[in-house]
């Protein structure tokens, strides 16, 4: 096949309009975005569509609605375009009963790079893998497969990354090995584009991120962003006590509060400033004589973001 | 060409795995075997029990049940355990793609229904007709190779789907007349090697010749439908 050329002036990556739907059910919808060089994360719960982003990104699925373009070119329509393209997919089966290198090497081969032996072996060494490994590839522990799927990503040289939770099945040196190498390819000039449904592990990428909900883009940011969300949202907290009723009357009188509901497990109550409701709970709890059991956060996690994200219109974001 | 030998030798890796390779061989020696019995029984008309041999053990049987398992499984597999996704997302013409899958499909299943096919007219003694054997079994595995191929594609019960089509429309329907055996590979096929009309079969409605090309034409009509149906792909 003839080569192609990136079109001038074009994003590495574009999704315009893109809607997704699976016999009826939409896992995508109208998401625009342009993804240039540097890591942008996928921040999403799971379910949230952010694989669906990839594989359309990659044009392993047609849009439903919408067009999506790599360096300019509609990746459905010309396989060429696949050269600018290495994929970190999620699944962890590799293919049968093939070593390593060979796994590597096929992917070189398929890339059309003139000595695919020499660029496997220095892939492969590139993730700390032997390249001289007999073993097959399905005799390896799930950090080492994540490692060859990476080499084989990386193969060619392309200029766009895409690694669906890259860092799933890497221990802790490995995971920041992996951030590093992929943080690297991203100061280079490359593309990086990453999923997960971890911010702190976001977080250590430094990146961009769009954050996904239930099929949605609903921020984009970098992580200061995201965070400023989390605090800035009202929060639920569990208090075990005594004296519920008493407690809520308290705590509402306060203002520290914004809402009160007694359950058997204790008094939820809703505020919207996390540093009043800690310096005034205890003081109203001594003050009625009440006994303070517990006070835990209930939504101090992503899905509560990602929840508010989607419930509050666009306009108070 | 480089790219082609290495996607035929990753598919014929997929496929050819050790319980199916295993299993062919067991049955390429029972359908031997029994007809060296047949052949052993000096009563019947040798020309009848030789086509019988191949009708029954080789385009009944053992053709499209190699094609079946090596054909829907050579994209299937990878289709179904996601590893296609690393033959997919190449720089590689999807036309390429699927003829290197048909490729690997017909190397495995090829030798798997004509060697028992040949061994088994040459275990019936004075009569048989390993050539004629050998080329309609030939002709049938590929035809029905390619088929299959694009129903693993495209079905992710291929086996399934595939044993129901050769019973119900290869062995039922297929026999109502030489309109619906048109499109039955198995009639095409059983004309080739029973050109004779002194044969007793049901099926054999087409000159030898015009049964190839039939085949012939399926064959070709398969691979392209699975390089289109590669190209449409919604790959996982």
């Amino acid at each position: 096949m003839t080569p192609i050329e990136a079109v001038d002036g074009a994003p590495m990556v574009e999704l315009d309009g893109v809607s997704k739907a699976y016999r009826g059910v939409v896992a995508v919808s109208e998401m625009s975005c342009r993804v240039g060089p540097g890591v942008t994360a996928l921040l999403g719960p799971n379910g949230a569509g952010k694989s669906t982003v990839l594989r359309l990104a990659c044009g392993l699925t047609p849009p439903t609605q919408g067009v999506v373009r790599i360096h300019g070119h509609d990746p459905r329509r010309d396989p060429r375009v696949y050269r600018f393209v290495g994929l970190v997919p999620q699944q962890e089966r590799l293919l049968p009963r093939t070593t390593a290198l060979q796994f590597v090497e096929l992917a070189g081969r398929l890339h059309g790079i003139e000595d695919p032996r020499a660029a496997a072996r220095s892939s492969l060494q590139a993730v700390e893998l032997d390249p001289d490994d007999g073993r097959y590839v399905e005799d390896y522990s799930k950090g080492m497969s994540q490692r060859v799927k990476i080499a084989q990503a990386l193969v060619n040289g392309p200029s766009i990354i895409v690694a669906d939770e890259p860092l799933n099945g890497l221990d802790p040196r490995q995971r920041a090995r992996m951030i590093d190498t992929l943080v690297g390819l991203g100061a280079q000039g490359r593309c990086v584009i990453i999923s997960s449904h971890v911010l702190e592990e976001v977080e250590r990428f430094g990146s961009r991120v769009l954050v996904m909900a239930q099929g949605r883009l609903a921020a984009v940011g970098d992580v200061g962003r995201i965070r400023d969300l989390m605090d800035d949202r009202p929060h639920r907290i569990r208090v075990g006590t005594d004296r519920g009723v008493d407690l809520a009357a308290a705590l509402m009188a306060t203002g520290a509060v914004i809402g009160a509901r007694v359950t058997p497990a204790g008094l939820d109550i809703e505020t919207n400033d996390v540093t009043a409701f800690a310096r005034r709970v205890a003081v109203e709890a001594r003050r009625i004589d009440a006994t303070l059991e517990e006070v835990r956060p209930l939504d101090d996690d992503l899905e509560s973001v990602f929840r508010y994200l989607v419930e509050t219109p666009r306009g108070r974001r | 060409m480089r790219v082609f030998a290495s996607l035929v030798r990753v598919f014929i890796r997929t496929a050819a795995t050790r319980a199916r390779v295993v299993g062919f061989v067991i049955a390429g020696a029972v359908a031997v075997l029994v007809a060296w019995r047949i052949g052993a029984q000096p009563t019947g008309d040798r020309a009848q029990r030789a086509f019988d041999v191949t009708d029954v053990g080789n385009l009944s049987f053992l053709a499209p049940v190699a094609a079946l398992v090596f054909g829907a499984s050579v994209l299937g597999d990878p289709a179904e355990d996601g590893t296609l996704i690393y033959l997919w997302l190449r720089p590689v013409s999807r036309r390429v793609t699927g003829l290197a899958a048909c490729v690997a499909a017909l190397v495995l299943a090829i030798p798997a229904a004509v060697v028992p096919a040949v061994l088994a007219q040459v275990a019936l003694g004075p009569g048989g007709t390993p050539t004629g054997s050998a080329a309609a079994t030939a002709l049938a595995t590929a035809a029905y190779t390619t088929v299959f191929v694009l129903v693993g594609l495209v079905t992710s019960r291929s086996l399934v789907w595939g044993i129901a089509y050769l019973l119900i429309f290869e062995q039922f329907i297929a026999r109502g007349g030489k309109s619906l055996g048109a499109f039955s590979v198995h009639a095409q096929a059983v004309s080739i090697v029973a050109p004779r009309r002194t044969l007793s079969s049901a099926v054999a409605y087409f000159t030898p010749a015009s049964a190839a090309a039939a085949l012939i034409a399926v064959a070709a009509v398969g691979a392209f439908a699975v390089a289109w149906q590669l190209d449409r792909a919604d790959v996982a």
